[in-house]
Order: C-alpha cells, then sequence, then structure tokens
C-alpha cells in the first residue's frame, strides 16, 4: 500500500474526517466507475458509489491491511452493486446524462487522453456501444468482465469475492468474454464492415 | 485438439492461465487453424476494448453529499451502542455464559415443576436420586461441591459470588453490582467515552481564527469590453492564476469567482483591465462580532460537555447519553459554521458583468 494511502487509512480509523474525505478524493473516480460499469446509469452509480464509502467507512476499523486497500474497497464496492442488483433482479437501463434521483443536475466527465474530434466522436461512440453491450448481459457475467477487465483482479482474488472456485472463474469469464464478443459483433456489423472488431 | 475444445481455452489463454502443455497445445493448433486464429483476434480486440473503457469522474457534489451522510452516521467506533436491539439480543444469545445460564433456567425449572409435585404428595423422582446439577440449585449449602455454573444460577447467591473462575458468569448475572468504573459491555455507557473521545479529536484539531478585523469582501464589477466571449475567458484565466475559482455564469455576460483574499487587489486590477470600468462596488462586510458570538458559543458547549461527561461517569444513565450525543452533535455543527464563516473571510467573491 502506498505511504500516503497508509497514513490516510491510519489516521482515518482514529476518526479523522479530513483523512476519509481525502481517501475519497483518491479513490472516488475508480469506485464511481465500477459501479457505473456495473449498473449501466448515472443515478445508481452515484448512490451506489456512495454506499460503497460509507459502507468502507464503517468497516475501515477493521481493515488489517491483508490485502491492499484499493483491492480492498473496489471488493466492497461490487459487493454493494451485486447486492442491488440481485435484490433488483431486472436489468438496468443506460442513460448516459440522466438526472439523479435526487433532482440534482449532475454534470458528468469523461477522461481521455484528448484525441482529436473526430477520434473523440468516434472513441465515444465505441464506448458508449460498449456500455451498451455490458448492460444487456446478465449480472454474473457483467460482474465478471469487469472485476476482470476493468478492476484487473487476478483469478484468485476473483474467487475470494464471488466465493467459487477457479475452474469456475475461468469457465464464467470464457462465457462472459464470449457473450460480449457477440453482442459487440451484432453492433458492429451493420454499422461499417471496416469498424470489425479488430483494429 | 479439436476446434470445439480450444474455442474453451482461448479466453485462459489470453490471459496467461493455461498449464505449459495446454497453452502450447493451443497455440499450435490457433497457428494452422484460421477460425479459431479469427477468434482468438476477435476475442483480443473485444477485451481491448473493454479495457479501453475510460474512467469517468463521479458527479459534482458527489463527495460533498457523501461526507454529508457520513457526518451524519452515529459513531462508528461505539460498537455496541451503534447496534440495534436485536443485534444486541443476538449477540447475548450468541455467548457462551448465555448458553450455560439458559440450561441451567430450564433445569431449574424442571426441579420447580418436580417439586410442587411432591407437595401435593405423589413424589415422581426421589431426592436422593436427582441428578448432582439439579439437587444444588435446592441445597445452597452444598455449592461448593457443585459446578460453579449451576450455583451462580441461584438467586440466593447472585452479587456475592467471589470466585475469580467464575467472573464469565459474573458480568451477565452480577450486571447491576458492577462498579461504574468498570462499564458492563453490554450496558450502552460503555460507548460513551469512545465517542466523546472522536470529537473531542475533532474539537480540539481546530483552533479558531482570531475574530478582530474578521470581514468578508466581494465585489461587483461592471465591464464595458469588445468582445465578450474572449473577456468572459479571460476573467477564468485571471481567477485561475490567482489560484481562485470559477463558479460560472448566471447569464450571457455574468460571470463569478472566487479568489482568495490576497489576491483580491491584484485580481480588481487585472479584470479592470479587461475594459472599460462602468461601475466597480465593493463590499467589505465586518463579521468579527458574528465570529466572536460563534467563538462563545463553541466555548460554552465544550464547557457543557465537560460537565454532562463528568456526570456521566457519575451516575450513568441513558437520558446522559443521548443528552451527551446531542451535545457533540451541536458541537460539531458549530465547529463546521464557523470554519464556513472562515473560509468566506478567507475568500472574495466577485461578480463581473460584461457588456
Amino acid at each position: 500500500m502506498p505511504l500516503e494511502d497508509q497514513l490516510l487509512v491510519e489516521r482515518s480509523k482514529k476518526g479523522d474526517r479530513e483523512a476519509f474525505e481525502h481517501l475519497v478524493q483518491l479513490y472516488e473516480q475508480k469506485v464511481y466507475t465500477i459501479a457505473y460499469r456495473l449498473m449501466g446509469n448515472h443515478a445508481d452509480a452515484a448512490d451506489l458509489a456512495q454506499d460503497a464509502f460509507i459502507k468502507i467507512y464503517q468497516a475501515l476499523p477493521n481493515f488489517r491491511g491483508d490485502s491492499s486497500f484499493s483491492t480492498w474497497i473496489y471488493h466492497i464496492t461490487v459487493n454493494v452493486c451485486r447486492d442491488e442488483l440481485r435484490k433488483r433482479q431486472r436489468r438496468p437501463t443506460v442513460s448516459l446524462d440522466d438526472n439523479n434521483s435526487d433532482g440534482n443536475n449532475y454534470t458528468y466527465e469523461i477522461r481521455s487522453t484528448a484525441p482529436g474530434p473526430e477520434e473523440m466522436l468516434d472513441r465515444s461512440e465505441t464506448q458508449v456501444m460498449i456500455q451498451q453491450c455490458l448492460d444487456s448481459l446478465n449480472d454474473d457475467y457483467r460482474t465478471i468482465l469487469i472485476m476482470r477487465e476493468i478492476q484487473e483482479l487476478a483469478y484468485e482474488e476473483i474467487a475470494e469475492i464471488l466465493g467459487c472456485s477457479l475452474g469456475t472463474v475461468k469457465s464464467r469469464l470464457s462465457r462472459a468474454r464470449q457473450a460480449l464478443k457477440e453482442k459487440i459483433s451484432k453492433q458492429m456489423e451493420p454499422l461499417s464492415p471496416c469498424k470489425r472488431l479488430a483494429k | 485438439m479439436r476446434c470445439q475444445d480450444v474455442m474453451e481455452l482461448l479466453s485462459p489463454y489470453l490471459d496467461g492461465a493455461l498449464a505449459t502443455e495446454e497453452r502450447e497445445a493451443v497455440r499450435l493448433h490457433v497457428a494452422r487453424c484460421p477460425k479459431c486464429s479469427a477468434e482468438l483476434e476477435e476475442l483480443r480486440a473485444c477485451i481491448g476494448m473493454l479495457k479501453e473503457l475510460p474512467l469517468i469522474a463521479p458527479p459534482t457534489g458527489f463527495r460533498v453529499g457523501l461526507m454529508e451522510k457520513i457526518d451524519q452516521l452515529p459513531s462508528q467506533q461505539g460498537s455496541s451502542k451503534d447496534k440495534n436491539i436485536f443485534d444486541r439480543v443476538t449477540g447475548i444469545a450468541r455467548s457462551s455464559w448465555y448458553r450455560v445460564v439458559a440450561v441451567a433456567a430450564v433445569m431449574a425449572m424442571a426441579v420447580g415443576i418436580t417439586s410442587l409435585w411432591e407437595k401435593e404428595g405423589v413424589q415422581f423422582l426421589p431426592l436422593e436420586q436427582k441428578p448432582k446439577g439439579v439437587v444444588a440449585v435446592h441445597e445452597p449449602q452444598k455449592a461448593s461441591k457443585e459446578p460453579p455454573v449451576v450455583k451462580e444460577q441461584q438467586p440466593s447467591q447472585v452479587g456475592q459470588s467471589s470466585e475469580p473462575g467464575a467472573s464469565g458468569s459474573k458480568s451477565a448475572v452480577n450486571s447491576k453490582g458492577s462498579g461504574v468504573k468498570q462499564p458492563d459491555p453490554q450496558q450502552g455507557n460503555a460507548t460513551v467515552p469512545v465517542i466523546t473521545e472522536a470529537v473531542k479529536k475533532q474539537v480540539e484539531g481546530y483552533v479558531p481564527k482570531p475574530s478582530t478585523g474578521m470581514a468578508v469582501v466581494s465585489a461587483s464589477l461592471r465591464l464595458d469590453v469588445v468582445d465578450i466571449e474572449a473577456a468572459l475567458k479571460s476573467v477564468g484565466s485571471i481567477a485561475l492564476d490567482n489560484g481562485g475559482t470559477y463558479l460560472g455564469s448566471q447569464d450571457s455576460g455574468s460571470i463569478g469567482i472566487k479568489v482568495p483574499r490576497q489576491s483580491f487587489e491584484r485580481v480588481i486590477g487585472a479584470l479592470q483591465k479587461l475594459g472599460g470600468v462602468l461601475s466597480y462596488l465593493p463590499t467589505e462586510k465586518d463579521v468579527s462580532v458574528q465570529h466572536q458570538t460563534a467563538k462563545a458559543e463553541l466555548e460554552r458547549l465544550k464547557a457543557e460537555q465537560g460537565e454532562l461527561q463528568t456526570k456521566l461517569t457519575s451516575e450513568p444513565s441513558q437520558e446522559l447519553e443521548r443528552q451527551l450525543a446531542d451535545l457533540n452533535q451541536a458541537l460539531l455543527k458549530q465547529i463546521d459554521t464557523m470554519k464556513q464563516l472562515e473560509d468566506r473571510t478567507n475568500h472574495c467573491l466577485i461578480n463581473i458583468t460584461l457588456q
């Protein structure tokens, strides 16, 4: 764990509000992104990312540092979202410029490495399409893809978080990737033959 | 290896998660099978696209809202206080002493019923044949020979056990007899010092600024400019260059900025160079009295907290706990208000209208 994180975690454990706020600042983007990728809309992502941070705050005194702090908080985030998805048992709808449920008009930013305008537009369209494909997968597939490709967790870590065997992780991930590939292919084929998957 | 088998291994193959033999078999198959090779490339591209998805910044106000929610949480360090009644009861029911006491209670009831039968002249179970533990309930004089667990269940002995080995059960049975300085973990007052400690840290960590000369400075500036768009951009740059922030425009041509107090004069000077000054209205509101009053209130709350804490140590009660919790909240709120006021004096708001 980076020294800065370590100090902030220690101070937060002792009830230092500012230290915890600093931790939130460091990790809010990643936590929010995971929530958004899993839920597919900003209103849910904002609510659940906040819930995740509240859980993190409450569980902080029990954090012993067995895993890295980032792995620990991403784990909590995934669990909070999975619980919500289980509760709903329905597919979330995608909305990239929705208003928050509390009535606030939030502004959203998408970080990128500042490509040219045309590439930006193209990239943005592709990203929206990928998110739509992700949303159309079942919860298990979407979760495992996010854990592996976005959180970049090892198979062992995924198995631990999901409470399943390594074999299950391998096979589920394989099926999830296959399913995503098929969805993306379907989306891309009608657009243009040059926009085939292989770049 | 058949294509179907290879397809299933492509995903772990891409992650390098296959054993050497399998990996080699897949590699060889893909090298000579165009279909599987294409499949592998598509899968690789698909994963790449997913990995390329950007990070998304949370909405404006996300962190502020979150911290407000966190401030409203009960103190996380007061574990037993925060538990609801169900959790507490469940916790008690799970503890080992509870099980022992429960078993003993059932046995005592059984004996009670049996002795009633005896009084009515029907002796179902002669005393001498009773199991050891059960006999002890009715014969305190034999208590020392019996297992301590059963002995402690006797009402006559509550509060008088002096056996060190019986301490585990004693705290449960003898809760009223325990000293104030050793709060029972099952009672709410055990958490009070912890909550106060957390608040204390925040209170001690905050040092109010001197109230003398404290003022909130703001200004309203109306400028006649050639190019409004260009001027708006310049205003934003001036704010940023001086450590300030751009607050946005309320309508076309009107813009708000917030700059550090020490940069105020410099910023005003730079803004006035953007065009002809039609009007300039600086205001300075003295808030020293307001700050002084807030400081006095803070001191009063601190003193009250100290008194309440002392009282609570000598006479623990739920009502006092509640009062202390309320007071702690009021203290934190007061500090927050003062910090906000101090922040307002550290920065200046400038409203610029361009035409």
